[in-house]
């Protein structure tokens, strides 16, 4: 898959979808970033390691709720540039079971 | 409180410094809640800015809601155990049911519901604004280690800010 550099090659609507979800406030704090996109449903984010990110200090690891949230952030833009609709997708939605949220550990992230 | 490898500490209270040195845990305000007598742990998170998932600032991010689903789900492990046992979050859904709107704390209510040998059952409700309404539902397993570990030293990320 041939991606490029976050905004390259896309229209000005497409470059402000890929940036929407990952300048939220929650990802901001994060320090979540958008490392690449293609603007046809691939994206590839980045967070930088920080301690204050560690939820089991056993491992250590992330914090699941980091990890998460990395994952909602990477799935909304991917589907975000994808859509006809000038808003973002919403993960919380009442009405549809699709707006839940898995996520199975099959690797220890330690940073 | 027999088989505890710190008999200094209740289980209450190392939970509670779990709370409060858990790195990401303290990076966005989590706290534990004095124990109520349904045996259920509580968590909450306070309305902040920068926990906001909209431009806005009208609604926690989803991502917030899992960060308390998980750690208070784990805390109510431990206290189900009774004593510390290192345990990793090996599965976690969460079904949101409404937006959880910043005008009050997040809440988490947690409870171990089943105990194996080597898994940890645990189920979550998240409620949100000033009536405490059900803005989600969390379900985990924890895989609890076998190994006889000792608690760790939870205050070596907690760069000098011991509370």
């Amino acid at each position: 898959m041939n991606t490029k550099a976050a905004g390259e090659g896309v229209d000005a609507t497409t470059r402000e979808r890929i940036t929407t979800l990952a300048a939220l406030p929650y990802a901001r704090h994060l320090g979540i970033r958008v490392a690449e996109a293609d603007g046809a449903g691939t994206v590839v984010l980045h967070l930088p390691f920080e301690t204050r990110l560690i939820g089991n200090v056993t491992l250590p690891a992330y914090h699941g709720g980091v990890i998460a949230t990395l994952m909602q952030v990477a799935a909304l833009t991917a589907t975000y540039v994808l859509l006809d609709e000038d808003r973002p997708p919403k993960l919380v939605n009442a009405a549809r079971t699709s707006c839940s949220w898995s996520r199975r550990f099959i690797s220890t992230r330690s940073p | 409180m027999t088989g505890s490898p710190n008999p200094v500490l209740s289980i209450e209270e190392l939970a509670r410094l779990f709370a409060q040195h858990m790195p990401h845990g303290r990076d966005i305000g989590m706290r534990l809640e004095d124990l109520a007598a349904d045996g259920k742990t509580r968590m909450s998170v306070p309305a902040q800015d920068f926990l906001a998932g909209d431009p806005g600032v009208s609604f926690f991010f989803p991502g917030v809601m899992f960060s308390l689903a998980d750690s208070a789900c784990g805390l109510a492990v431990f206290r189900a155990l009774g004593r510390f046992v290192p345990i990793a979050t090996l599965d976690m859904r969460i079904d949101h049911l409404a937006p959880a709107t910043m005008d009050a704390d997040l809440v988490a209510v947690a409870e171990c519901y089943r105990l194996t040998k080597s898994i940890a059952f645990a189920r979550c409700e998240l409620l949100s604004g000033p009536q405490r309404r059900a803005a989600a539902i969390a379900v985990g397993t924890f895989m609890l280690s076998s190994s006889s570990a000792k608690a760790p030293d939870i205050t070596r990320f907690a760069g000098g800010q011991g509370s």
